[in-house]
């Protein structure tokens, strides 16, 4: 038999169908279950998390004098605030991708790709700016003493500070792209595979 | 009340297609709870997407973009691939009196050639059925009518080889 033979009985199926028995405004209110819909829930929920773990932190320190100065605590809220915008970019990215084919179903493929690569390539340098900046902050405020807090660090001899930095410099690529592939190598693996198929 | 009208024209225009639908799905799902489940996906996307249809394609080839680009790309299945266990219930509909009972069994080898078929081949396979011409699947798919024309001979070949074994 032929692919030609079938398209016969393919098209009994436009006489033969009953349409399907369903609900459309239960439909439209009902949520999406692919991937992509799961990954933006969850980059939603840690947009609502992380902030408000930021500003309960925020509230204790500023209301207890005791920790007005606590740099643990502080740098833990720059963390979670950058933190958060890192979600928000990858929850911007899934509606980029969520955004409806205007042109071939391949070129849409292709863009998506390109939009992931170059996410990863945005996160690794922002990750190491960041890092860059908390470790210039770190030494400042050692040097100049003040936070108490950090003198056990500050105590730990240059070399090897230096060296626990430079070590942080090399594995940062690697924990960048290790959660960008958690979240995202499933997806660009399928796209390219997609991509492959339709070149 | 914009909302309403925009809701009812949708609704309209997916009642006159929804075949197309169910067609991508029967496709791409496993599984009756797999196509029920792609079907709904399918959907909420084509409703997300209304306000920014333009009409500058058809309605259909704006249809199958859509249905097709959310069935390879942002459907999870509910279960692994089944291939031979659910044979009967992937078939889109195996002719009833008209043929013989070993004519059906062809249909069916050949339906179960076709979900051997990785996801872009499946995709032209179903355009090539619905009698679309190359340039309309250029449209939808986004590749050009002379790799469309190759792929074709080989998609033949290649359901040729698997009927055959």
């Amino acid at each position: 038999m032929e692919l030609d033979d079938l398209k016969q009985n393919w098209k009994k199926a436009d006489q033969q169908y009953k349409g399907e028995d369903y609900d459309l405004s239960k439909i439209l209110t009902a949520k999406a279950g692919g991937p992509l819909d799961a990954l933006r829930i969850a980059y939603k929920r840690q947009l609502i998390f992380l902030p408000a773990t930021a500003a309960f932190l925020t509230f204790i320190c500023l209301s207890d004098e005791a920790l007005n100065y606590n740099a643990m605590i502080w740098s833990a809220v720059l963390m979670l605030l950058f933190l958060t915008y890192g979600y928000y970019r990858n929850y911007k990215l899934i509606q980029v991708m969520q955004q409806p084919v205007e042109n071939g179903i391949k070129q849409k493929l292709e863009k998506d790709l390109q939009v992931l690569h170059y996410n990863v390539k945005k996160e690794l340098i922002l990750y190491r700016l960041f890092m860059i900046v908390f470790i210039v902050a770190l030494e400042i405020t050692m040097y100049y003493e003040l936070v108490p807090s950090y003198k056990g660090w500050h105590d730990i001899i240059i070399p090897i500070r230096l060296t626990v930095y430079a070590l942080l410099f090399v594995v940062q690529p690697y924990v960048t792209k290790y959660f960008f592939k958690q979240n995202y190598g499933q997806y660009i693996s399928k796209l390219q595979e997609l991509v492959d198929q339709a070149s | 009340m914009e909302n309403t009208k925009l809701h009812q024209t949708f609704e309209r225009l997916l009642k006159a297609h929804e075949l197309l639908v169910y067609k991508i799905c029967r496709l791409y799902g496993d599984t009756e709870d797999d196509r029920k489940d792609l079907f709904q996906d399918i959907v909420i996307q084509l409703w997300k997407a209304y306000p920014k249809f333009r009409g500058d394609a058809k309605f259909s080839t704006w249809l199958y973009r859509i249905g097709i680009n959310v069935a390879i790309t942002q459907f999870r299945k509910q279960k692994n691939k089944i291939y031979a266990s659910d044979i009967e219930s992937m078939n889109l509909v195996i002719a009833d009196d008209t043929y013989s009972t070993e004519k059906d069994e062809q249909f069916k080898e050949m339906y179960a050639a076709i979900e051997k078929l990785n996801d872009i081949e499946k995709a032209i396979v179903m355009l090539y059925l619905e009698d679309k011409s190359y340039e309309e699947m250029e449209e939808i798919l986004g590749i050009s009518n002379g790799n469309l024309r190759v792929k074709m001979n080989r998609i033949k070949e290649k359901l040729r080889q698997i009927t055959k074994n």
